[in-house]
């Protein structure tokens, strides 16, 4: 029995060299894309929570001029679990024809308890002179391994918690084997990690009249989840689709060969094969192959992956994930070849119940003979006859045509997720009150407002603070913005934004935590002091899960400390010089909300083009295997259209014709499934803002989804068609 | 008469040396009805697989109505079929998933008929086949006499100026092989169809106005046949007294 | 012409005419015509050998009409030509004979001596087609036809054999 097996899945494997290794190569790219998206999405869930891990983060960091007997006393306050101190001095050095402040500190050991920076390219100074540069700020200043300049020259570089990526936190750090300073920066870890304004308030109880400076590791998460969020969604999203399209691909290639082999099958059962033995016998053949190319694919795969986790890795701010972990590797094998089983084994089965005289005459020739409602419909237009009976032919079988359309809906779906991104992109960069900054320019400098105000390109400027206040459940975030609030108006999608003092606006998830709707009214406590408040809009609010409280400073009883300056630019002004010339003004770093997301936008192309590009390559694999199947399977029909007279031209026009037709089906399906999914994945990933911000592109970009899709299913019909224009007839008639 | 398809030293030779037609000089009259028989493998499929375009020549040439054709591109040979041949072949090789009808009407309307037109032919071919009432059936549901009889209309529609066929009468019983051959000699007789017909079958080949018969890629032998002039089987039983 | 006679008086007693008619009406036109002498001379001869016996009957105005019956003798023979198997057709073919002695004398080719036997062969099976096409619905004729023809056929594959073994 097992020597039965084994030669009929060898021949039957060998017999059809060019669908084994169809086959084969559908299976090797759904593993490769697997292995890429199971890599990508473990550095997904919470990015930042992964750094902290590797690097062993500290909760809190104490910067000051200690001695050793105050970093014993810090090290030894309640709930600190590990600390670790290092000498540490701001330094300046020319990079790149200008100045740049750095942080120079003493290189931790290997084994440091708290904040290991993570080596990941090159190695650890071993000798003086040698420096470990934090990689935002080589990646920022353009320093390489190699380098070398002012303080020493680059041997390697390094990820950190210990503060946000640079620009946006700075100096620069840089790690050097041995540093000289009097100040120091005691790094802790904490038994309660929420309780870091304890720990500071302790800190400063023991160490009095000895200024300290402190860093929350909350600052630094903050930071660094604001800047990564919309990144990470874009990421998961394309994940998520890989994913589906892996699923796919092997359920479509794989199927669709069984459901061709009917015929073979009522041959087997003819000879005596039990229904079991048939699915046996088609599982471990597939198996086989798929063991084969799975196990390339995990090769390929592992060496596609890091291409796409360096960027990613650099986008969100985490040390590079190994694509080479056993586990995952693992995952993505068993995933792969239980998928190829269950995928033979369903259509084998359903075969398998097929009479066996059935099963041999399907092979053979099947049909009603009555034209589809597509070709009907071909007729009623009046479409040449090749025309027609390609579209005829394209609907002949329900479960071919569907086959194909659902590859190529699977495309478009691709196409139009991407253009969606891209567009989302597009939105919020148009418009930064989709991220709850709709101001040109933010100035750190509160006390700047009057030289704000007299540069020319300024055409209005107030003030923002952030402050706590205690709602009717506990501690809320808060914004305040000062006079003249009225210029800087958030993106409001239910209700209105506040236009005087005592209304406020509020995000999505302070609405849901507190039971709320628009029109209601709040009272909170400032300062121990209540302010009540009435919510007359709704506004998109990416922090804080969308707790967040906005309302004009004016309301509250007295004033607060404000935090920043803010401002909108004439339109048409040079945003980047009047930021340069504000910022020599004041003395005080301004911040372009549009120029962040546009480096974002910079920094996440090549993973959503590498993942867009993996999903594309993916589905065209599987549309042409697809393709493939059924053009072979219509060897026949066509030797018999060139027999009665239809050129090799018709003979391709006839695919083309149905894969057009089909192709149709697929973009009128695709575009709204498309824009349906990403918005449920939008939404699923990012309940609070994703619905608010969702991007839909231009009617203009997806209609370029229809001359890419045609382009692609003439393409991919190209080499079945010539395939099939090129047998020769005579052979084919014959054989029966 | 003038010769419809003539054919000078055709030969065909496969890859390794195999010689399936080895230097053929045939001529076929309009109007005359050729049959070429031989055992499996002397090359007669060949022959007609080279009339039709459905396979090239290694050398030799080939005259369709006076005009050489062996060196035509694969789609001028396909408008050569559509227009100027009719094939008919062993296994029907009907589209399953079209109707009789359409299965008839398709090379008309590949060749330029219209609608109405490739209707209206299809409808008296039908008829005098004797299968006017399947026009709307699938060929799958059909017997092989009456498949065959589908496939012959088929070739017929463009009134082509030679009918191939092959073996068209192999993959029948012998009722169903008598009908087509009945609606093949109708044609012939009645109508004036040039046919050339390969086959295995003596009986099929008697049909014939001149019988080919092939050995190793060559026309061994050839015979006319005269139209039978007995009208009595009387003397095929010879009763002893 | 024995049997079939004592085979139609099986049926009953009858004159020499009705049993000329009889055997017309069961073979019809594949039968050659026959004169009623060739009926008349069997049957004295089936009386002679004691199978058949006759009886005249009286006609007002005309010779006496003779009925013949089967004797019990007769019933007999005709038991065992009836339960006999017919032998098969046994293979006497001059052409045969013509080819061997030829081909050893070398008075002529063989090969051209088998193709002008094969345009023999095919030629009578057109002809044998084209009476078939003239029965309008007789089944006996259809059937000694197609008996025929199967015998062209295989005379003709026979040709093909002797063709491949004797033809150079």
């Amino acid at each position: 029995m097992r020597t039965a097996f084994f030669r009929l899945a060898r021949a039957d494997l060998l017999a059809r060299p060019g669908q084994t290794a169809l086959t084969a190569v559908a299976i090797f790219a759904a593993a490769t894309a697997l292995v890429v998206t199971l890599a990508l999405r473990a550095g997904l869930d919470d990015p930042f929570a992964d750094a902290m891990a590797e690097t062993r983060g500290a909760h809190m960091a104490v910067y000051g001029e200690l001695s050793d007997a105050d970093v014993a006393r810090l090290a030894a306050l309640p709930g600190v679990v590990a600390s670790d101190v290092r000498s540490r001095r701001n330094d300046q050095a020319r990079l790149g024809g200008t100045t740049v402040e750095v942080g120079l500190e003493t290189l931790p050991a290997t084994n440091a308890p708290v904040d290991r920076p993570h080596v990941t390219e090159g190695r650890r100074p071993a000798a003086p002179g040698e420096l470990l540069v934090e990689r935002s700020f080589a990646r920022e200043t353009g320093l390489h391994v190699g380098d070398r300049f002012a303080l020493g020259t680059v041997v390697g570089l390094a990820v950190t918690t210990e503060q946000a990526t640079y620009p946006r936190w700075d100096p620069g750090l840089v790690w050097a084997p041995a540093v000289d300073a009097p100040g120091r920066r005691v790094g802790v870890r904490l038994q309660d990690p929420e309780a870091t304004d304890a720990f500071a308030a302790a800190a400063r109880r023991a160490l009095p009249g000895t200024r300290l400076a402190f860093t929350d590791w909350h600052g630094v998460r903050d930071t660094i989840t604001d800047q990564t969020r919309t990144n990470a969604i874009v990421i998961g999203i394309n994940t998520l689709l890989a994913l589906f399209a892996v699923g796919f691909t092997v359920a479509t290639v794989i199927s669709g060969r069984v459901l061709a082999q009917r015929r073979e099958i009522g041959m087997l059962k003819a000879v005596g094969f039990t229904p079991r033995g048939v699915v046996a016998l088609l599982v471990g053949e597939y198996l086989a192959i798929g063991l084969v190319a799975a196990l390339l694919g995990l090769i390929a795969g592992a060496a596609i992956a890091p291409l796409l986790l360096e960027p990613m890795a650099n986008v969100l701010a985490t040390p590079t994930p190994s694509a080479l972990r056993p586990l995952p590797l693992l995952l993505a094998l068993v995933l792969v070849l239980a998928a190829v089983a269950l995928f033979t084994a369903i259509p084998a089965l359903r075969a398998g119940r097929v009479n066996t005289v059935d099963a041999l005459a399907l092979g053979r020739a099947g049909g009603s003979g009555h034209a589809s409602r597509a070709a009907r419909l071909a007729a009623a237009l009046r479409l040449p006859t090749v025309a027609r009976l390609g579209v005829k032919d394209a609907f002949t079988s329900r479960s071919r045509a569907t086959l194909t359309i659902a590859a190529l809906t699977f495309m478009v779906v691709t196409l139009v997720a991407a253009l969606s991104v891209e567009a989302t992109f597009h939105r919020v960069i148009d418009d930064p009150a989709l991220r709850a900054k709709p101001w040109d320019v933010r100035v750190e400098a509160p006390q700047a407002l009057a030289a704000v105000q007299d540069d020319a390109d300024v055409a209005a400027a107030t003030t923002v603070a952030g402050l706590q206040v205690t709602g009717p459940r506990g501690e809320l975030e808060a914004r305040v913005l000062g006079d003249g609030f009225q210029a800087f108006s958030y993106a409001v999608p239910d209700g209105r934004m506040f236009a005087k003092p005592g209304e406020a606006i509020a995000g999505r998830g302070l609405y849901d935590a507190l039971g709320l709707d628009v029109g209601d009214r709040l009272t909170v406590q400032v300062s121990g002091r209540p302010v009540t408040l009435t919510l007359v809009g709704r506004h998109v609010e990416p922090d804080n899960d969308g707790e967040v409280l906005i309302f004009p400073a004016a309301s509250l009883p007295e004033p607060v400390e404000a935090a920043a300056v803010i401002a909108n630019f004439t339109p048409g002004s040079d945003q980047a010089a009047a930021a340069r010339r504000i910022e020599g003004a004041t003395g005080a770093q301004a911040e372009l909300p549009e120029e962040e997301v546009r480096g974002e936008r910079a920094d996440i192309r090549p993973i959503l083009f590498g993942s867009s590009l993996l999903l594309v390559a993916v589905g065209l694999v599987n549309l042409l295997a697809t393709l493939l199947l059924v053009t072979r399977e219509r060897a026949r029909d066509f030797a018999i259209f060139k027999a009665v007279g239809l050129t090799p031209r018709g003979v391709l026009g006839v695919v083309n014709a149905g894969g057009a037709a089909l192709g149709a089906i697929a973009i009128v399906v695709g575009i709204p499934l498309g824009l349906l999914i990403f918005r449920g994945v939008m939404t699923g990933m990012n309940p609070s803002e994703g619905t608010d911000v969702i991007g839909t592109p231009g009617p203009f970009a997806l209609a370029l989804c229809v001359p890419f899709v045609l382009a692609v299913t003439a393409l991919a019909s190209f080499v079945p068609g010539r395939t099939a224009a090129r047998t020769s007839t005579a052979t084919v008639l014959r054989a029966e | 008469m003038e010769p419809v398809i003539v054919t000078r030293g055709l030969t065909r030779e496969y890859e390794g040396g195999v010689r399936a037609l080895a230097g053929i000089d045939v001529s076929v009259e309009e109007g005359e009805f050729v049959a070429v028989t031989g055992p499996s493998g002397c090359g007669k499929s060949t022959l007609l697989n080279l009339l039709g375009g459905l396979d090239r020549p290694t050398a030799g040439e080939i005259e369709l109505g006076g005009r050489r054709v062996d060196g035509f591109s694969e789609a001028r040979w396909a408008h050569v079929r559509r227009d100027e041949l009719g094939f008919v072949f062993q296994f029907f090789n009907l589209i399953g998933n079209l109707s009789v009808a359409d299965n008839v009407e398709l090379p008309g309307l590949l060749a330029g008929l219209s609608a109405r037109e490739a209707r209206v032919r299809r409808g008296e071919l039908l008829e005098s086949l004797g299968i006017g009432e399947l026009a709307d059936a699938s060929p799958t549901r059909l017997s092989g006499g009456q498949q065959q009889r589908v496939a012959i209309a088929r070739a017929l529609i463009n009134r082509p100026k030679v009918l191939l066929a092959d073996e068209p009468t192999g993959a029948l019983d012998s009722a169903s092989a008598r009908e087509v051959m009945a609606v093949l000699r109708e044609a012939h007789d009645e109508r004036g169809q040039t046919i050339v017909l390969v086959t295995h079958d003596a009986r099929v080949a008697a049909r014939a106005d001149r019988v080919l018969a092939m050995r190793d890629g060559a026309v061994a032998h050839e015979t006319r046949l005269e139209q039978g002039d007995a009208t009595s089987v009387s003397r095929l039983m010879q009763l002893e007294v | 012409m024995r049997f079939p006679l004592l085979a139609l008086l099986a049926g009953g007693p009858a004159h020499g005419y009705e049993l000329k008619q009889a055997l017309e009406q069961r073979f019809g036109s594949v039968l050659p015509p026959i004169n009623a002498g060739q009926i008349y001379t069997t049957l004295s001869r089936l009386e002679r050998d004691g199978l058949v016996g006759d009886d005249a009957v009286a006609q007002n105005g005309r010779p006496n009409k003779r009925v013949y019956s089967l004797t019990e003798a007769g019933r007999a023979e005709l038991g065992g030509w009836v339960a006999d198997a017919t032998p098969a057709a046994r293979l006497k073919d001059d052409f045969f004979i013509k080819l061997v002695l030829a081909r050893a004398a070398g008075i002529a080719d063989p090969a051209e001596l088998i193709a002008r036997q094969r345009d023999a062969y095919l030629q009578a099976l057109r002809e044998l087609d084209d009476v078939a096409l003239t029965t309008n619905g007789d089944e006996t004729a259809a059937l000694l036809i197609e008996g025929a023809a199967l015998h062209l056929e295989a005379d003709l594959k026979w040709l093909d054999l002797c063709e491949q073994r004797l033809g150079s």
